[in-house]
């Protein structure tokens, strides 16, 4: 007893000794790795148990026995033999293993006489009792671990759908389609793969609407399943995917299990497949309901489940042929339902405005009620259900000064174009006293679920986008919400405990909502439905099996779009282009850019452009409506004169110059300007996405010192090993912390007030090392800089690459327009008129922009190319690009009609182009033959090239040659096309004249007074010189069609007073080509229908001269004069030796 | 490297005989077969540890040193003291255990 007596006199500071001690027990000990976070927790927990046993005052120093049964000798037989004495650490059931402490002691101190230092009062029993607190430590370890694991278990056996495992196994044994209806909470995601891996499924395919729930789905699947699978559950979207060979459950988006169909026809590489959320009726996801109705009558191995709310379950079951149902009830709480529709007068009142402004007063009545009626002390947030992003901006203005002047609210807005961080902090918590006010669009429906809600204020009200097929436009309109997902937002209040339901509406507005939603499928385009049915062969669109159908007009618009597009023949087949389309996860429009950037070398700023269009905009609307003057101002030197794609392109360049100096840099960058960071990293992912598509099928060549796939990993790796090891660490960590920190709520504060020098958060930080680790920013920044250098000419060919997408989107402007402020200028496209632009739109803030300018005299016309229309209380031309309207329209126009002259120009039977200088409409109609002739050429040249992969290698060379030779012609042709100023007028046709533009087929009569000069010609009997084929009549306009697109001579020429001058053009003459030489007799028809295909030819015939003479210098030739014919020839040796037995056989 | 490599493979699964816990386990010894530093008093039944990304036992359960079921940790399936005892062995023979030990379990 003394001994230990004057232990516990001498007080150990253990602080001092942490470092020797960290060095005796945790050097190898891998249990606790020092540094670890297990490593700090044991210090915490070491000072807690030095204090609990200070505190306890003990009066025998722990002994510290490490006593074992087995110790005891086996012949103690009697199972509850004790040692004499208690002691608690016989409650534990190992012991820790550790070095000889005897001599790591003495190795101690010898380093500490080596190093003169005092020797450490450390002893033998200190260690010992060291070790014992590792021990217990340990042993604390454990016992949480199992618990937690309990916890789980304990979660999933409480989950309202754990009743039902054993009867969903046995129903998916026995049949080939079951439908599992549960509502939200029911615990249907997470659990119905872990009963189907457990019931020794293998090979489990679960979809899901949105991307980010296959990742939270994966990680929560395999935290439940204690990690014992691993790798076995994964994820794959569209950027990242976590899948392995040993993956048996993969959590993947409806669009990829599409895609995935078409290398994997009845994708044998599931045996389950799980479609979730079918209730929600996303285009992908009923259109993927089809293909697999089809499918398990052609795979009777294959299980479907499908998963859904518990709505319209007969559509779902009756769809496959009643399928069984198991509904599973959901876990909601009481919720109290109360009906305060809006009284008349205040309807009223707001609506005499045009802009419907959303009247708050019922909203913050609501809120004073909850104050008056339930304690401060008593929590429960309040959920906003409102139709669009400015009624949550008004509502929540009016919130906040209602919860600065009460200091019991906290406004937050939630919809889906806020930021990530902005999203992230409805998930917060709210101090004590005060709640949260949600101001939420339908997003907060289904997408995002928020605990602690309990009361939901319901608008009754949804913006939705619809689509007209006839004119594309896309309309943001409001609707009255239907009954289901009325009941769905009803239910967000009883998720936590019971809650409150008030409906803005009365209970017969609600019976006569509609039941159900509009599917999206009926409100959307279906082009890349329409290609993707064919291309994977499902036969006629019009006859696929739709749960319900789209109307068919939307389908034959779809259809008549991509024939226009050349996406598809006239039978409905896909043309080579059209079969690149199916292939990128893109739209059609965007796709066409991708493709026809490639063709002329300007792949690099079109893969951004795609890119920027193909994801939410980066411009925040938040940033553009709050700090008007500040990031408005500082985002006008990114703006571009030429259109807003140019601006995503310089602000893209801009901040990859930005991304030199650090992440703080750039996240302060784009704070400054309202630029959502997020959305600029998706687009440099999603632009290399693009770049892999189109590499992959030989539509980009990989350049000298590009890597091809395996090296360009090996690439990656050693990019990872560039970074200093400082920053590898860093990156782990953040990576960890950023996961630890996902977890942890905040606290809100009071005031919103954003700090602008605020700590750059990890997830940025991370993002920014991961951004620098996948791609090589030399590379991209070299890039930048490059287009910084471009000239007017290399502007003007990007935007006629990225018009070969858009068009015909595009819009000519009012006349009036010049009278007019930027957001007052109207525009007309062929079926729509009265567009306005954006207002984020360059030309809305700068509209004399857009004005025809005046150029040494000469007038420069434009039209305005669009991405998409959008209708929200205006019809919206979205992301808009200045392009020279003659040069757009004759290079993309599906029909250019002329008058005989060609001076005057009809296109696609809306715009009219007349010529001011003579010959200028030949001269133009020649070019624009020659360089689309080209275009096409090489198009097919190099969608074949792929197909033709396997045929010689020479033969391969001398094709790309002449592709080459093709696109430099072509390059510099078009070059020549754009810069050039001709002198036209540009108007629309009125309606009033559309009827009488053609001539018609009948008038073949002779030239007689004005009205109408008919062909003179008789093309029949004629073979023109070089001309393959003669021009024929348009069957119904009248004239000639020289191309597909080109029909000469069929326009009636109002201003042709005086038929005599024009007869002349109908005369057959006299004419030297100026590309052949050779001098024909012909007419205008045949002398236009030469020129375009001579151009073309002759190119090509210089180009095999030229092979020829490399060839010949290639081969061995010399020259031989022959002595009996007296001639100089070219020779080989072998020629020469042929030539002359040729001789001898005369 | 092949043994090594066995040496992380689970090599059955393990069923409380009280509770119905289930798990699988990589070993039924005094030893962890894939992490050194705890040597085990009796056999036990081992499990990994699934909270952690490195490779740590999680010790799951072992046998009643009276009746010689199966069972898990669980503080309500079992108590260990100097062995492992199922909670029935225990109740049934609660008075042959030191005081100590009844009074903290009372706690």
């Amino acid at each position: 007893m003394g001994g230990a007596k004057l232990y516990t006199c001498i007080v150990m500071d253990w602080s001092k000794q942490e470092k020797d001690l960290d060095r005796i027990f945790f050097k190898n000990f891998s249990l606790i790795q020092r540094g670890s976070q297990e490593h700090k927790d044991f210090w915490k927990f070491f000072y807690r148990y030095q204090k609990f046993n200070a505190s306890k005052e003990k009066t025998k120093a722990e002994k510290n026995v490490e006593w074992s049964a087995s110790s005891e000798g086996e012949s103690s037989k009697d199972p509850f033999s004790f040692p004499p004495v208690y002691d608690r650490s016989h409650r534990i059931c190992f012991n820790v293993e550790t070095d000889n402490l005897e001599y790591q002691l003495r190795v101690l101190q010898q380093r500490r006489e080596d190093e003169r230092k005092k020797s450490s009062p450390l002893t033998l029993k200190h260690l010992l009792e060291f070790r014992s607190v590792i021990r217990h430590f340990l042993n604390f370890q454990q016992k949480t671990k199992f618990q937690r694991i309990q916890k789980i278990i304990r979660d999933q056996s409480e989950l309202p759908i754990y009743q039902f495992k054993d009867q969903i196994l046995s129903a998916v044994r026995d049949n080939q389609v079951v439908l599992i209806a549960g509502d939200t909470g029911c615990g249907k995601s997470t659990q119905v793969p872990q009963y189907l891996l457990r019931g020794s499924y293998e090979k489990i395919a679960c979809t899901q609407p949105r991307r980010i729930a296959c990742l939270s789905l994966a990680k929560r699947v395999s935290y439940e399943t204690l990690n014992e699978y691993r790798t076995e559950i994964a994820y794959q979207v569209r950027f990242e995917r976590s899948r392995t060979p040993a993956t048996k459950v993969l959590f993947l988006t409806e669009g990829l299990l599409l895609r995935q169909l078409s290398t994997d026809r009845d994708l044998s590489r599931y045996d389950v497949i799980i479609i979730d959320e079918v209730h929600e009726r996303h285009i992908n996801s009923d259109f993927l309901l089809g293909v697999l109705r089809i499918l398990i009558d052609q795979r009777s191995d294959l299980k479907l489940i499908l998963m859904s709310a518990t709505i319209n379950i007969s559509l779902f079951s009756d769809y496959f042929q009643g399928a069984p149902v198991i509904k599973v009830p959901g876990r909601l709480y009481p919720i109290d339902l109360q009906y305060m529709p809006i009284s008349n007068a205040s309807v009223l009142q707001p609506t005499a405005q045009k802009s419907s402004k959303l009247d708050p007063q019922p909203y913050l009545r609501i809120l004073q009620l909850i104050d008056n009626k339930y304690p401060r002390s008593e929590r429960g947030d309040v959920l906003v259900f409102l139709s669009g992003m400015n009624e949550i901006a008004s509502l929540l203005h009016e919130v906040k000064s209602y919860g600065e002047a009460t200091g019991r609210w906290i406004g937050l807005p939630l919809h889906s174009a806020l930021s990530i961080e902005e999203q992230d902090k409805v998930f917060d918590v709210a101090p004590d006293g005060t709640r949260k006010c949600i101001i939420s669009t339908n997003i907060a429906e289904t997408s995002i679920t928020i605990d602690g809600i309990r009361f939901v204020i319901d608008s009754g009200k949804v913006k939705e986008m619809g689509y007209d097929s006839h004119t594309k436009m896309n309309r943001l309109q409001e609707f009255w919400i239907s009954q289901a997902s009325s009941e769905q937002r009803k239910g967000r209040a009883g998720r936590t405990g019971p809650g409150v339901c008030f409906r803005l509406y009365s209970e017969s507005d609600y019976s006569s909502f509609p039941e159900y939603a509009t599917p999206e499928i009926q409100r959307v385009p279906l082009e890349s439905l329409v290609l993707q049915t064919i291309a994977l062969d499902l036969g006629n669109i019009r006859k696929f099996p739709f749960i319900e159908s789209p109307s068919l007009s939307s389908i034959e618009t779809s259809v008549a779009f991509l024939k226009e597009q050349d996406a598809l023949t006239n039978d409905e087949r896909l043309t080579p282009v059209g079969k690149m389309l199916a292939q990128l996860p893109v739209d059609v429009v965007i796709g066409k850019m991708l493709i026809m950037g490639s063709l002329f070398h300007v792949i690099e700023p079109v893969l951004i452009i795609a890119a920027g269009l193909s994801v939410q905009s980066p411009f925040t609307q938040t940033a553009f409506n709050q700090d008007e003057s500040s990031a408005q101002s500082t985002r006008q030197s990114l703006e571009s004169d030429h259109g807003d794609p140019y601006t995503l392109l310089n602000a893209f360049d801009e901040w990859i110059n930005v991304k030199r100096d650090g992440v703080k840099a750039s996240s302060q960058w784009c704070k400054r300007r309202g630029i959502e960071e997020q959305r600029l990293y998706e687009m440099v992912k999603l632009r290399q996405q693009f770049r892999d598509v189109l590499l992959d099928h030989e539509l980009l060549e990989r350049e000298f010192h590009e890597a091809s796939g395996e090296e360009e990993e090996r690439e990656r790796k050693s990019r990872w090993f560039q970074l200093s090891e400082v920053q590898q660490e860093e990156l782990r960590s953040m990576r960890k912390r950023h996961r630890t920190e996902n977890k942890q709520r905040k606290v809100l504060k009071m005031d919103h007030e954003v700090d602008e020098e605020e700590e750059v958060s990890i997830a940025a930080g991370l993002k920014h090392l991961e951004f620098k680790l996948l791609h090589d920013l030399s590379q991209l920044q070299d890039g930048s800089s490059e287009r910084r250098s471009y000239s007017l000419r290399d502007i003007n060919l990007l935007k006629i690459v990225i018009c070969s997408g858009l068009y015909p989107q595009v819009a000519i402007g009012d006349d009036c327009n010049t009278f007019k402020k930027g957001s007052e200028q109207i525009f007309h496209t062929k079926s729509k008129s009265f567009l306005v632009l954006h207002p984020t739109s360059v030309f809305s803030s700068n509209p004399d922009l857009l004005f025809q300018q005046q150029e040494g005299g000469k007038k420069v016309h434009y039209l305005l190319a669009y991405e998409k229309l959008l209708e929200t209380n205006r019809p919206y031309m979205v992301n808009a690009l200045k392009v020279p309207a003659l040069q757009t329209l004759l290079l993309f126009t599906q029909s250019i009609d002329t008058n005989e002259s060609c001076s005057r120009l009809v296109v696609d039977e809306w715009l009219e182009i007349v010529f001011t200088g003579e010959d200028t409409g030949q001269e133009v109609m020649s070019i624009v033959q020659t360089l689309r002739g080209t275009w096409s050429r090489i198009l097919e040249m190099k969608l074949a090239k792929k197909s033709k992969r396997d045929d010689e290698d020479d033969d391969q060379g001398r094709e790309s040659d002449e592709i080459q030779s093709l696109e430099r012609l072509l390059g510099s042709r078009l070059a020549e096309f754009l810069d050039s100023d001709y002198n036209y007028t540009l108007s629309q046709i009125s309606s009033s004249i559309r009827p009488h533009l053609y001539k018609g087929p009948s008038s073949t009569s002779t030239t007689s007074g004005g009205e109408g000069g008919g062909t003179k010609g008789l093309p029949g009997k004629l073979t023109v010189g070089s001309s393959k084929s003669s021009p024929s009549p348009h069957p119904t306009k009248g004239g000639f069609m020289i191309t597909h697109y080109f029909t000469y001579d069929c326009l009636v020429d109002p201003s042709q007073a005086e038929a005599s001058s024009s007869l002349s053009q109908h005369l057959r003459n006299v004419w030297v080509c100026p590309s052949c030489h050779q001098s024909l007799v012909v007419n205008m028809a045949e002398q236009l229908s030469h020129r375009g295909e001579c151009e073309i030819e002759q190119q090509a015939k210089r180009k095999e001269e030229k092979r020829k003479e490399e060839e010949r210098a290639v081969i061995n030739t010399r020259e031989y004069h022959c002595k009996e014919c007296d001639r100089v020839f070219q020779f080989t040796s072998i020629e020469i030796l042929r030539h002359k037995r040729q001789h001898k056989q005369n | 490297m092949a043994s090594f490599k066995r040496k992380f493979e689970p090599t059955g699964s393990f069923r409380c005989e009280r509770c119905g816990f289930t798990s699988l386990v990589y070993s039924f010894s005094k030893s962890c077969p894939f992490s050194s530093g705890l040597v085990f008093s009796e056999d036990c039944f081992i499990g990994r540890d699934p909270f952690s990304e490195k490779h740590k036992p999680l010790v799951l359960g072992s046998r009643c040193a009276a009746c010689h079921r199966a069972i898990c940790v669980s503080q309500d399936c079992s108590i260990f003291y100097t062995r492992r005892y199922c909670k029935d062995c225990f109740d049934n023979n609660r008075s042959r255990f030191p005081l100590e030990l009844q009074k903290e379990l009372q706690q």
